[in-house]
């Protein structure tokens, strides 16, 4: 009861007496508004940059299975027959994608038109990698040894610079052998998520069976392939590896799963954002500081005030509860506007990078509790300082 | 109510030890308006912060309605402190932030006392002291007189068993300590409040109906002191030096 009483009494001063401290408190609240508000700010960047990698891994489909020579191919490397039949010899696979990586230099019209990847792929490499199409066709199955070339669109703009006609038909000259365009492809946007290197703009993609024939380096070094729907992707994964195996025994194969990709990605991101939201505490332990600092000066300063409360009766832990409501609403109204703040630095960061603004629940909650926690942690040696303080000096002081 | 025996108080500074009150012998009963005197020094300001439980003596006894205070605890001197002694002070002490209200409530407040009564209570003396129409007022717009008493009907709203006041008029000019002197008086002579007023004002001192007086520690009646001292110049007086 006389506990409660005072409480409300002191939470009913609270207020006016940080008013009347006037500057001081405002710089307190400074402080921890800052504090605050860098945490917030820090930890929903951690956490939209997390939920935008995230994204990318799921618009390019959480089934994907890559599959990687790292015997690079020398000796025993995977057979192109293998790899074209694994499509349809595995039933928890849904689509696979080999490919044999070539480079060289494009002549189109007798003119450069630029160096790149010259990649050799079946039909499945497009949709496994959402490549889309803008003119003619992509690779087909049945280009088996046709010298036809699907080319990217930065090839394409090339091309278009040197003749008006149609590019579909046209021949183009990939280090002394000549492909004919029967495909001309949109602005790829590269996935940070795939771990393999697409490139598709700078590329011209070749039949594989071609690539088999002419490229300096024909071996097979990387199948992208999707679950089938249903399956776990561990399985998928464990199918082609002894599929694989069973054919060339020695392989030394590198499997990754997009889920695995996604757990390892959500493991970075988290200490990423533990990073940031450690580096913005830094800036609030500061503004703590920054509070006990106030509440010190305003303890000493109020010395008078003290002891005649003590002289009236309050009791050590009345004046102490004083003090520390006073620090509490001090750091909690820091924390509204910090939050405030906070979000508002979000979203202007946001917009200006294009990330899709979200709030981080998480973040204000605890950015709200941990400024409520470091008014009562830097509060409380204020607080106790000022309940010992000796009323007699108090009384003789003024 | 109150009684003193052989109460000592001495401080250590350093290696000096200095002996400020040489047993005190006092006894204030209810009803009383006593006063203490002494030039600044004497050891008047020690003996009121053991009257008023905010100091404990080195040695000897403090006895409130019977019950031995030296070896109470903090938090036990405090409650009795709001109940049993209400203070005024020469700089009256009224917390600038509170109005006149807010600041005579403060005594209930530590005692736990339900808010609306307490303001009623605090309504009333406000206005048994002259003060009705000042209620909402802050103390810087308040007069040094008024000031004061808002203080005297803060220390009252506790009921207290002592109403210990300290240079109540030290503060004020002639006037208006007349009028602080008159409230006090009135409202011991009216409503039986037991006052001690401690002052070095000899004027204040004798509107008293006991005084005290203190000197090199030790306490005495006003009587004995005047014996004492009247004494003294008539001895000290030489042959031809009188008119």
């Amino acid at each position: 009861m006389r506990a409660m009483s005072v409480l409300a009494a002191n939470g009913r001063e609270a207020a006016e007496s940080l008013r009347r401290a006037g500057l001081r408190t405002a710089l307190g609240l400074i402080g921890v508004t800052i504090g605050v508000s860098s945490v917030i700010a820090m930890v929903s960047l951690g956490e939209i940059a997390k939920e935008q990698a995230r994204k990318q891994f799921e618009a390019l489909g959480t089934d994907i299975v890559v599959v990687r020579d790292r015997g690079g191919g020398v000796q025993d490397g995977i057979d192109l027959q293998t790899a074209l039949n694994l499509q349809d010899s595995i039933p928890s696979i849904l689509r696979a994608a080999p490919r044999i990586m070539g480079y060289g230099s494009f002549l189109f019209a007798g003119k450069d038109v630029g160096q790149g990847s010259v990649q050799g792929v079946t039909h499945s490499f497009a949709i496994v990698n959402k490549i889309p199409v803008k003119e003619g066709r992509f690779i087909s199955n049945l280009d088996i040894n046709r010298n036809y070339g699907v080319v990217g669109a930065e090839i394409a703009k090339k091309m278009r610079g040197l003749t008006q006609k149609e590019l579909l038909g046209e021949l183009i000259d990939v280090d002394g052998t000549l492909f004919t365009v029967v495909g001309v492809l949109e602005q790829y946007e590269e996935s940070y998520a795939l771990p393999v290197n697409i490139d598709a703009n700078r590329s011209i993609f070749i039949p594989i069976t071609t690539a088999n024939r002419t490229s300096n380096e024909p071996h097979i070094e990387v199948i992208i392939a999707l679950s089938a729907p249903g399956i776990h992707h561990e399985t998928a994964a464990q199918d082609i590896s002894n599929y694989l195996r069973t054919r060339s025994p020695k392989l030394q194969l590198d499997i990754v799963t997009a889920k695995e990709l996604i757990a390892q990605m959500e493991r970075q991101m988290g200490i990423f954002t533990l990073l940031l939201g450690g580096v913005g505490s830094i800036s609030l332990v500061v503004g703590g500081i920054g509070v006990m600092n106030i509440m010190l000066v305003s303890v000493a300063e109020r010395r008078v005030e003290i002891a005649i409360r003590r002289a009236l009766g309050a009791q050590q832990s009345d004046i102490r509860s004083q003090f520390l409501i006073e620090s509490i609403i001090l750091t909690s109204a820091g924390g509204i506007l910090g939050v405030a703040l906070g979000l508002a630095a979000t979203y202007a960061i946001s917009q200006f990078t294009g990330w899709e603004f979200l709030i981080s629940w998480i973040s204000v909650a605890s950015g709200l509790g941990t400024a409520a926690a470091v008014g009562l942690f830097f509060g409380f040696q204020p607080a106790y300082q000022a309940s010992k303080l000796d009323p007699i000096a108090g009384l003789q002081g003024s | 109510m109150l009684k003193l025996k052989d109460v000592c108080r001495s401080y250590r500074l350093g290696p000096v030890k200095t002996e400020v009150l040489r047993g005190i012998e006092m006894d204030v009963r209810s009803g009383d308006l006593m006063s203490i005197m002494g030039p600044s020094g004497s050891g008047k300001t020690t003996l009121m912060n053991i009257i008023g439980l905010l100091d404990r003596p080195s040695s000897g006894s403090c006895i409130l309605n019977d019950r031995n205070i030296s070896g109470l605890k903090d938090n036990e001197l405090s409650t009795l402190r709001n109940r049993y002694i209400g203070f005024v002070f020469q700089s009256f002490h009224l917390l600038p932030q509170l109005t006149a209200l807010e600041n005579v409530c403060l005594p209930l407040v530590y005692r736990g006392v339900e808010r609306p009564k307490m303001r009623d209570r605090a309504r009333e003396l406000l206005k048994h002291v002259g003060m009705a129409e000042r209620v909402n007022h802050r103390p810087n717009q308040l007069s040094g007189g008024q000031k004061q008493r808002v203080a005297i009907a803060r220390a009252l709203i506790g009921e207290p068993a002592l109403l210990l006041a300290d240079e109540p008029t030290g503060a004020l000019d002639t006037d208006t300590a007349a009028e602080v002197m008159t409230l006090l008086k009135e409202l011991n002579s009216e409503n039986g409040v037991t006052i001690l007023i401690i002052t070095h004002d000899a004027a204040i001192a004798e509107q008293c109906t006991k005084q005290m007086r203190i000197r090199d520690g030790k306490l005495i009646d006003i009587q004995k002191y005047n014996a004492d001292s009247q004494r003294g110049p008539e001895i000290k007086q030489r042959p031809g030096a009188s008119s």
